[in-house]
């Protein structure tokens, strides 16, 4: 059973001295053992026992909205600290010049995608890092988002300039738009992730920067600064979500200045958090640490836009990761066998299974978990209708998504990422050696098997009892007494346990790419 | 109440996580060996389609393969010829756990630049003989002086129990003479320089070697076929 001729579009794209193949799926070759039995079953034990010993417990819990902070700017020094310039600028100076840097390789560098610093730097440091950061962290995307800060550079010049002008044109965004346009960016993203079979390939990533580049600044410019980022700027739509979950928050403290900026920056409670509008505006800033995940259960109206997003994004990793086990390959043999294996290098019958993937995973995604809404919403005797509670509960499944996350790219992050020591000395591959680094060679041992494997079954259990948590705290305050919130809760509980099996069934798998 | 489910999830949490280290911990603990392990490859598949060995031994894959070509063990980036009429041995540390791919670059599927043979310089009037391979059967083996690559032609090798079991090329000033010939497996090829300058007799087409680079570790260029094998796994010890 020949593989060969699957594999060759993105073979032939490798020519490379290293010699890894770089695959279909962003940038990388896996090397994860599969997690062993005995490790899968503890797991999946552990997150049907917690769930069960929770239910009982979570009783007690209230679903008030505060919870522990401590504010990072309330000391002089670490305000002067944090807010400095002199921190500042280097940082917002270097994530302009990466950006350059990346057009500027990816067009000029070595066509080999291991020995030009863009695919290694875009998909894996930047995509999974910055992923993994804004987690468990903190949004550090607002600070060095590299179109926030060229336009806001461009946006003071112009008003030196020309004094009381705007650079941007400021029509008034259409508010039915939501943030469709983020959410089909990013589908663009993913579709290249995990279907475009040049994904790795040097100049494409430089167009796709600049292409990118050209709808955000665009966008920018036409509806003003901070509405694009907030609906239309994928990035800063994606690592929003995911920062939700982190231990940082910003939080303006002054009601009044809250009242100033946009509505879309208060919750249903009134507070001001994560909102970097009024961040920027307000005199009493707060830089808070807080539990992590517990931004994930704040109380605040979620539209379908924005359900459409967490569905899509819980739906890709988990492809991500499905796609490359061998369930998955079948299906790619089977499409092959379909339509045949002519098409050329991009328009493949592989590249078409790929997409279908990237299309109806989510799909499939959704409708089960609208049919357990629908399960909740009969639940409670429909005192609140299943769309409500799709959109309601929908965050509270992110720490499941999370946890998968991270078991899934930590090993491509530390043991392919070091691709990147080399790269910086010699990013254009001419046989530069900027720093001293040009001739590292990779530790590929730097993550032992037994050590991923327990870190992975561990996160994706404590994923699923934080999940547990959030939804809990969301079914008390939704639903207008306990018994009904308890009962709402069984359904949920049985999708968790799902997701979470799954997810650990993925990693369970051996991968065939 | 409370208090004690709190207590329950405590040692519920407690027991599982207590599992989970004492299944991480307890490695076998054995000390690192030499392990051989005899693989096949045939019809390009290999045998066995994922190889297992344990952190940190040496291993020796004794590799019996049906056709030349490069065995290529990723991310630990080995790459090494295997004969195809002997035993090959491939020694690597197992010093990383995970699980590798393997890969197969057959050399009879593409006769790349020089790859299945290349003379000295030919003085006018000297010779160049090479034994056609048994795994050559249904190729055809381009050939080309190197030192005038206009003097090019090709060998067509027939399926086994060809006719000949001797051929002679002449290179001439302007020809090469005959420019094809057609031969079984196990013929004799001899070469003769009857030019008035020296030659040289090398396998492949003169174009490959733009695209192959001059030797180093390329080995991937456009259009070589690369065989998914199957997997190495080194599993923690």
């Amino acid at each position: 059973m020949y593989k060969s001729k699957i594999f060759l579009p993105a073979a032939a794209a490798a020519g490379s001295l290293v010699a890894w193949p770089a695959y279909a799926h962003g940038f990388g070759e896996r090397t994860e053992l599969p997690v062993p039995l005995g490790f899968f079953l503890i797991g999946a034990g552990l997150a049907v026992a917690l769930s069960f010993v929770f239910i009982s417990v979570l009783v007690k819990v209230g679903g008030e909205g505060t919870y522990w902070r401590f504010n990072l700017l309330g000391s002089g020094w670490s305000r002067a600290g944090l807010t400095s310039p002199v921190l500042l600028l280097p940082i917002k100076l270097l994530s302009v010049f990466l950006t350059g840097l990346v057009i500027a390789t990816g067009y000029a560098g070595d066509p080999s995608p291991v020995l030009n610093f863009s695919p290694t730097f875009v998909w894996i440091i930047w995509w999974v890092g910055m992923a993994f950061t804004v987690a468990l962290l903190g949004n550090i995307w607002a600070l060095v988002n590299p179109w926030k800060i060229l336009f806001g550079w461009a946006e003071g010049m112009y008003q030196a300039a020309r004094p009381g002008r705007s650079l941007s044109l400021g029509l008034e965004y259409p508010r039915g738009w939501g943030i469709w346009p983020a959410l089909i960016l990013f589908i663009l993203f993913i579709w290249i992730q995990d279907a475009y079979p040049k994904s790795d390939v040097p100049s494409q990533v430089a167009t796709m920067t600049i292409l990118y580049s050209v709808i955000t600044l665009g966008g920018m410019a036409v509806f003003g600064r901070n509405q694009w980022l907030r609906h239309g700027e994928a990035f800063t739509v994606v690592f929003g979500l995911l920062s939700r979950f982190s231990p940082t928050e910003v939080r303006v403290a002054n009601e009044a200045a809250c009242l100033a900026c946009s509505a879309e920056c208060r919750d249903l409670d009134g507070e001001c958090i994560d909102c970097y509008e009024c961040f920027e505006m307000s005199g009493q800033r707060e830089l808070n640490l807080r539990p992590y995940a517990i931004g994930l259960g704040r109380n605040e109206l979620v539209t379908n836009d924005v359900l459409a997003l967490v569905a899509l994004m819980l739906a890709t990793v988990t492809f991500d990761g499905f796609s490359a086990t061998s369930a998955w390959a079948e299906f790619q043999t089977f499409v092959i066998d379909l339509f045949g294996t002519g098409g050329g290098d991009v328009f493949n019958s592989l590249t078409l299974a790929d997409t279908l993937g990237v299309a109806l995973v989510p799909v499939g995604f959704f409708l089960v978990y609208l049919i357990f809404s629908k399960l909740m919403a009969s639940s409670v005797q429909g005192e609140v209708g299943a769309m409500e509670l799709a959109r309601v509960f929908a965050f509270s499944l992110i720490p499941i998504a999370l946890a998968y996350n991270i078991a899934h790219f930590v090993t491509l992050l530390v043991v392919q990422g070091q691709l990147i020591i080399p790269l910086v000395s010699d990013p254009f591959g001419l046989g530069w050696d900027l720093f001293n680094t040009a001739e590292y060679t990779l530790d590929i041992s730097v993550i032992n098997a037994r050590v991923l494997w327990f870190l992975s079954v561990a996160l994706i259990v404590l994923g699923h009892v934080l999940a547990v948590y959030l939804a809990h705290r969301v079914a008390i305050r939704t639903f207008s007494d306990r018994a009904a919130a308890m009962n709402s809760q069984y359904p949920m509980l049985a999708l968790m346990v799902v997701y979470t099996v799954i997810s650990l069934w993925i990693i369970a798998q051996p991968i065939v790419q | 109440m409370n208090l004690k489910k709190t207590r329950l999830i405590a040692l519920t949490l407690f027991v599982g996580m207590l599992a989970m280290v004492a299944a991480a911990a307890c490695g076998s603990g054995s000390e690192p060996e030499d392990v051989d392990i005899p693989v096949t490859i045939k019809d390009g598949k290999m045998s066995p389609a994922t190889i297992k060995v344990k952190q940190n031994d040496t291993i020796t894959l004794k590799i019996d393969a049906d056709v030349p070509g490069e065995f290529h063990l990723h991310t630990y980036d080995i790459e090494s010829d295997i004969h195809g009429d002997e035993i090959t041995d491939f020694v690597f540390v197992a010093d990383a756990t995970g699980r590798f791919r393997i890969t197969y670059h057959p050399a009879s599927e593409k006769v790349g630049h020089g790859s299945l043979f290349q003379s000295e310089e030919l003085a006018p009037g000297e010779t160049f003989t090479y034994l056609v391979d048994d795994h050559l059967s249904s190729e055809t083996v381009p050939f080309h002086s190197h030192l005038r690559p206009a003097l090019a032609g090709s060998i067509i090798v027939s399926q086994p129990a060809g006719q000949v079991a001797t051929a002679a090329i002449a290179y001439n000033d302007d020809e090469v003479e005959p420019h094809e010939v057609i031969v079984g497996p196990g013929t004799v090829i001899t070469w003769t320089n009857n030019s008035s300058v020296p030659q040289t007799v090398i396998s492949g087409l003169h174009a490959d070697m733009a695209m192959d680079g001059h030797g180093g570790e390329d080995e991937h260029g456009d259009g070589e076929t690369e065989i998914d094998l199957g997997f190495m796994e080194v599993q923690p010890r």
